[in-house]
Formats: structure tokens, sequence, C-alpha cells
């Protein structure tokens, strides 16, 4: 089997579970304008399931002849984090984060803390489990609000309680670790520029006691820009990619 | 239902939403670019490739909404 096959087969498979998952929610929920849009979107991924399936049958006509060129993947440039620097600011497109987010750790190899703040970890974790990325090394704190999935949980709208969180961990990381945040972006869903702006200053300003570094992730978006702008400044490095 | 299962199901389906599809639809079209499919079979794919993503990337602005929503 090649490689756009076993993807579109793994795409088909994603396309069905997000379908089978609306539609348990549609089941649940009552009459409202949430459920109108959960509609919508599981009659969306009805349409993915066909067109998916559509380019399963295209690829298969084409048997094994088909040849892939390994293309280069766009990296991050991580090179002196935490030697010469120690925050990084990434401003990101929304359909390549979760990419970059697991590229970096890849790249970078050491124990880390991963912050999910709007979405449960299990996804991150089977993305990472794809690129054989060794679980053990990352601690998770998942701050999705009532979803309890083993990791350690906190309170999105208390950014005391994640802070806290946060250092209770750092206290007890050993050897290099990194702070990865997935994303400063979805912060503003519960919070005032102001308060996010005072968070980041808050762990950066530990960094240089627990001997870590941070890696704030952000997606680039018009809504996005003011809150984005005044991260800059309060990191050592910004990217944009 | 109640607003925290609310929450909790929305953010359920952002999270599948942006990290398992966006990221296959991702490297899926990374792959058939770099394939050697004609150009036929090529458009094609891609076509299908960039409407899925289109649609997954507005289905993920209408779940942050409807979270932002319920949070207030």
């Amino acid at each position: 089997m090649n490689q756009i096959n076993e993807k579109l087969i793994g795409q088909l498979k994603i396309e069905k579970d997000a379908f089978n998952l609306y539609n348990s929610f549609i089941k649940k929920i009552g009459g409202s304008k949430i459920k109108k849009a959960l509609i919508e979107i599981r009659d969306d991924e009805k349409e993915h399931i066909s067109l998916a399936e559509e380019m399963i049958s295209v690829i298969n006509g084409y048997g094994a002849k088909i040849k892939i060129t390994k293309a280069k993947e766009r990296a991050v440039n991580l090179g002196g984090f935490m030697d010469e620097f120690s925050s990084l600011f990434i401003k990101t497109d929304i359909s390549s984060y979760a990419r970059i987010a697991v590229g970096i750790v890849e790249e970078l190899n050491m124990n880390c803390i991963y912050l999910s703040f709007n979405k449960t970890p299990r996804y991150t974790k089977r993305l990472m489990a794809e690129h054989k990325i060794g679980l053990r090394r990352i601690k998770f704190v998942n701050c999705v609000k009532f979803s309890k999935e083993g990791d350690i949980n906190a309170n999105p709208e208390a950014l005391t309680e994640i802070s806290l969180a946060l250092e209770e961990l750092m206290q007890k990381m050993r050897g290099k670790f990194f702070i990865l945040v997935d994303t400063i972006s979805s912060f503003s869903v519960y919070h005032s520029t102001n308060a996010i702006l005072k968070f980041i200053g808050l762990v950066n300003s530990k960094l240089e006691k627990y001997n870590c570094g941070a890696i704030w992730v952000a997606i680039d978006s018009e809504s996005e820009k003011g809150l984005n702008d005044k991260i800059i400044p309060l990191c050592d490095r910004f990217i944009k990619i | 239902m109640k607003n925290k299962d609310i929450i909790k199901m929305l953010s359920e389906s952002l999270s599948i939403e942006e990290i398992p599809m966006i990221s296959n639809l991702e490297e899926l079209r990374g792959l058939v670019n770099n394939s050697s499919l004609d150009d036929y079979a090529k458009a094609k794919m891609l076509k299908h490739i960039g409407h899925l993503i289109k649609d997954t990337l507005q289905h993920a602005r209408i779940i942050t909404g409807l979270i932002k929503g319920a949070v207030k």
C-alpha cells in the first residue's frame, strides 16, 4: 500500500469518527443554535466520507505505481533555544500549528510540559505516537474543563491555578525541559488580553529559576493580531511560520 | 444538557477538527503534491483535499465561536 492510500484510509476513519461523534452529540443536546450548527457540520462530515472514499478509489486505480518524492519539511529553527534564549513565541496558521507543535517536541527531544488549553490532549498524544515520540517524557496539563483523562487538570478560567500547576510541575521536572503552550490564542476565550499578557510574563519570569524554556504557540489570524503583537516583546525570540 | 457538558462536547469537537483532521489532510496534500500521479488525478485529489481543509477550518471557526458563546 502506498503512503497516499494509508493517509486516505486514515482520513476516512477520522471522518467517520467525527460523523459518529457529532451524531452522538446531536442526540444528547436539546433544540438550540448549537444543535443546528452541529447538524450542519455532521452533514458536511457525511459528504467528506464520500469524498475520502472517492479519492481512495482514484488511488486504487493506480495500484502500487505511485512514486513519492520526499518533501522538505518546513522546520522550525530552534537553534539556540535554552542556550542563548529561553522564551520563544511562534505564530503560525491554524492548519499548521498541530504539526509544528509535534515537530518541536520531536526536534527538541527533551522533557516537556505540554499545556493543552482548549483541546483534549488525547488527539495530540495520538499524533505524537504516530511520529514515534515517547510520551513518557511529556507531562500534559489539560485545561479542557471537566475533561478528565488522567493528566494534570487545571481550570481554564483560573490563570492562577494554571500557573500554580505549572510551577508545581517545574519543581518536579528533572534534567533539561521546556514548556509548550498550545495555544496561547485560545486563552482569549476566557481571558482579557491584559490577563493573558500578565500570565505570559509570570511564566517567563520563572524560566531562569528552573533552568527551562517556554514556547508559546499562537494562531496567526486577524482576530488575534492585537494579542499577538503584544506577546512579541514579552518573549526573547519571535518566529512566524 | 448542562453548560459544562456543552463546553466539554464542543472542546472534543474542536480537538478532532484541529488535530487529527487538519494534520492528516495537510500531510496528504504534501504527499499528493510530491507524487508521480498524472496531472488529472493530482488536480482531482488536490481539489477534494482543498475542499476538506476549507470545511474543516470553517468547522473549527464555528465551534470556537460556540465555545465562546457557551463560556459567556
